[in-house]
């Protein structure tokens, strides 16, 4: 008994060895994918939906851009330019209020079916039913008279400002001069969506997307959809029937949501990943020390910023907001605190906006802020009321928030409380105005500086700062129409200056991003708004 | 034991209903709503998203057409998701039941063959290597377990895979890591049990008459000694499927436990309901099956229900 039990335990070890030693050799599966031309990349969490008229967010955005194209795509290097997509050639009237976009012959579906002037406007019609819900109906706005359809103000659509001249002549009339209306359509808002298979497969306006399962998907991209495992696997593949399919280097891409971003670095590490698309600030600073090559980062075109309530006494008075953000010592911020690349905010805008780069005014002026503190009413922060700064609960804006309240009462003599709170919870009480000051981020949409100042007009559904200011939405509202481009930064520039003195937010950095990019991926390039056509990615072998 | 039988099924229909419902009043007290996020919607698009998901109407009429819903088997549609609840758990339960299933067995092998091995040389060597393992293993999250796996046997020696849900090779880490720490409980557990009956007169007697050791520890031990660690395999089961939300987000796996917490964060109404009944059958049935067992393992507790 004893001797056949031992002679088992030996036959087990002896087994285990042989496989451990066999698996010892196994193919990374970076290796093996790059053969296979399959780049593996991350996208963060799982899209809720790959409707380019439904989804919101980065992953879905990461996954829409392999499978549709808009009339343009954006630039593999460049930001805020574009190339020809299913629009080979376009024009537009003096003003830049009209414009035609001539449709390639050859675009086509994945069905084989040809894209048409008329498989826009029809997707735009159901993007801007009301019926469906869609986010980001509002970006279709820029078109004449579609704000009045989405809110049921006219019931024909003809009146909205898309027609299709022919099959392949696409018209479009916009609200007022849109010098860069391009760089918008970039937003897959814009691109087009298989309508007559949408109606077929539960109607226009159904939310479902059955039409969205492999098999059943037609689309105009690159790449079609072959598999999707929801939490586990997006695989898609060559679209033989795309119009340049013979520039497209990747046999296909697998995109895995993964939720964790320290699981994708150590996929990355352990070779299952050729793109890890976020590095958390720890893993960054680390891997700085070690000067490891596969790090990548850059600039991107986001703001973190704290939200006044103005309504709220003592935040009502300019002069107490004022002082809040000259107390803020910056460079510590992104020095000393979140550590990750990050550059101190001098302004509500970004850098990064081509032609729209001045200094702005935010600066550090402990003196200053004193002075301004005194001047409202409480000198060294006597008599100063409390206050909360509320954030949603994640370990980095606490961070942020023992530093920046530890100022306060460093230079102003002012206690400022902090307060955690789940993040849907938050998101209500921000909205209802249930707060006094709030943890706050924006990134951009497309590639204008108009995506972050509108968010402050007085109508619109994410200024929760109960702050408004006529002069402010005039400006705005001027730049929206100004055909000329110099003269359209000024005016935003103006208007920006109101914002930046009215102080109803206070930015704190912009945004960087951080990645991880193994060496045999080619023709990815750091891009502000993280937008990468994949036509131009390809992979090389090590051999 | 039919009427027994009877009895537990009405038992699981009250505790289905009564989770059912607690699970959608605190729901509907939570502050938030589901399509909120960062960027506010338009007002109209909100109208029009509650219409559609008849969010728009009285609290007790949603509650009422949900239980209209449930009674033809159709658990709704998820507000945050294109895929109807119904296909989600259909999708993710597979999943979860594997993993668990997978990690069960290895909870077992290490608990049963450790604790048995401890008590058997109760006070010497092997029986304090194995209980500070199984205290090592009791204290140790999964959430720390996990990623120094994936570091070893993914990044380091290149093994196994680090994270996902394909090939077989992907069982092997998240099984040991959720099935260890219920190894070393198991353990304990057994460990406890086989002391107690290793005691008794009956075995004095059975070694007595010169029975070979492994008949006695066969036939006479194991079968009192496991009567606890079947009574905890109950609660095993219901902490193994419900509790795998860490070791499916670190090792990036397809289950119900991720969908229930992201759910609850999402406000996805419908989902955490869907979840909540799911689990609830689970753990009732493993409740009624470890029950089972134990009487039919213990003459005393089944001539009480006979």
């Amino acid at each position: 008994m004893r001797r056949r039990c031992r002679t088992a335990w030996c036959c087990l070890c002896l087994g285990l060895l042989v496989w451990l030693t066999g698996c010892g050799e196994r193919e990374a599966p970076v290796e093996r994918a790059a053969k296979e031309g399959i780049l593996l990349m991350d996208i963060g969490t799982e899209p809720k939906t790959l409707d380019p008229q439904l989804a919101t967010g980065q992953p879905a955005h990461r996954v829409i851009t392999a499978l549709f194209e808009g009339l343009v795509i954006p630039h593999p290097q460049r930001d805020g330019v574009v190339l020809p997509g299913v629009a080979d050639t376009w024009e537009h009237n003096e003003d830049a209020s009209v414009w035609t976009f001539h449709i390639r012959e050859n675009a086509r579906w994945s069905d084989g079916r040809s894209v048409t002037a008329s498989d826009f406007v029809r997707s735009y019609h159901r993007m801007l039913t009301p019926e469906l819900g869609a986010d980001f109906a509002t970006m279709l706005y820029r078109l004449e008279n579609a704000e009045a359809y989405h809110r049921g103000e006219i019931d024909d659509f003809r009146e909205v400002g898309v027609r299709a001249l022919d099959a392949h002549t696409l018209q479009l009339r916009l609200i007022g001069p849109t010098p860069y209306f391009l760089t918008m359509l970039n937003h897959y808002a814009w691109y087009p969506v298989p309508v007559q298979l949408i109606e077929s497969e539960g109607g226009l306006t159904d939310r479902s997307g059955d039409w969205l399962q492999p098999g059943t998907i037609v689309s105009n991209g690159p790449f079609v959809m072959e598999e999707w495992k929801p939490n586990s696997r997006i695989r898609v593949r060559k679209n033989p029937n795309y119009w340049d399919h013979a520039a497209v280097a990747l046999e296909g891409i697998d995109f895995m949501p993964i939720e964790d971003s320290n699981t994708a670095v150590r996929m990355f590490d352990g070779g299952e990943l050729h793109i890890a698309s976020t590095v958390p600030s720890a893993v960054f600073e680390q891997r700085v020390a070690q000067d490891d090559p596969h790090l990548r980062m850059g600039q991107q075109l986001g703001t973190y910023y704290y939200l006044l309530n103005v309504n709220q006494p003592p935040l009502d008075d300019v002069r107490v907001r004022q002082a809040l953000s000259l107390a803020i010592d910056r460079g510590v911020i992104v020095e000393q605190v979140t550590r990750g690349g990050e550059r101190p905010a001098h302004r509500f805008v970004p850098d990064g906006f081509r032609d729209y780069d001045y200094q702005g005014p935010v600066h550090f002026d402990p003196e200053r802020a004193r002075a301004l503190l005194a001047e409202a009413g409480y000198p060294q922060g006597q008599g100063f009321p409390p206050l909360t700064l509320t954030y949603n609960t994640l370990e980095g804006h606490q961070r942020i928030g023992e530093a920046i309240t530890h100022m306060w009462q460093e230079q102003l003599g002012i206690r400022v409380e902090l307060q955690n709170m789940e993040w849907k919870t938050f998101l209500e009480r921000k909205d209802q105005g249930d707060f006094q000051i709030g943890r706050s981020g924006w990134i951009a949409d497309y590639y204008d500086p108009l995506t972050f100042l509108e968010i402050m007009i007085s109508e619109s559904g994410n200024n929760d700062s109960g702050w408004e200011n006529a002069d402010y939405d005039a400006w705005i509202a001027q730049a929206m129409r100004e055909g000329d481009m110099a003269q359209r930064n000024q005016e935003m520039g103006e208007a920006e200056s109101i914002l930046m003195e009215d102080m109803p937010l206070i930015p704190i950095y912009f945004y960087s991003r951080r990645w991880l990019q193994d060496e045999r991926v080619q023709g990815w390039h750091h891009k502000m708004l993280d937008n990468h056509p994949y036509q131009f990615v390809s992979l090389r072998t090590s051999d | 034991m039919g009427r027994y039988l009877l009895k537990r099924l009405l038992q699981a229909v009250v505790v289905w209903w009564a989770t059912i419902t607690i699970a959608f009043v605190m729901l509907k007290l939570t502050p938030g709503d589901p399509f909120s996020t960062e960027r506010a919607l338009s007002p109209q698009v909100l109208a029009q998203l509650e219409a559609h998901y008849g969010l728009d109407q009285p609290a007790w009429v949603q509650y009422l057409r949900y239980f209209e819903g449930l009674f033809h088997g159709d658990f709704g549609p998820s507000y945050t998701s294109t895929r109807s609840v119904n296909e989600i758990l259909g999708q993710t339960l597979p999943v979860s039941l594997e993993l668990g299933a997978w990690a069960l067995l290895v909870a077992l092998a290490i608990g049963l063959g450790a604790g048995t091995a401890a008590a058997l040389k109760h006070n010497r060597w092997p029986d304090y290597t194995v209980m500070s393992f199984a205290m090592l293993g009791i204290c140790l999250p999964t959430f720390v377990l996990g990623p120094i796996f994936q570091l070893l046997f993914g990044v380091q020696w290149r093994l196994l895979p680090v994270s996902g849900w394909f090939a077989a090779d992907h069982r092997i880490l998240p099984a040991i890591t959720l099935g260890l720490v219920y190894g070393a409980i198991i353990a304990r557990v057994t460990r406890g049990g086989m002391l107690e009956v290793l005691s008794q007169d009956f075995l004095k007697t059975a070694r007595a008459k010169g029975l070979p050791p492994m008949e006695i520890l066969l036939r006479h031990t194991l079968r009192g000694g496991l009567l606890p660690t079947v009574s905890y395999l109950g609660p095993a089961i219901a902490g193994i499927v419900s509790g795998s939300f860490v070791i499916e987000t670190i090792f990036q796996i397809p289950g119900l436990g991720r969908q229930f917490v992201q759910a609850a964060l999402n406000r996805d109404l419908t989902l955490v309901l869907g979840t909540v009944t799911v689990y609830a059958t689970l753990i009732t049935l493993a409740n009624l099956l470890v029950d089972l067992a134990v009487a039919w393992l213990d003459p005393r507790v089944r001539s009480h229900h006979a």
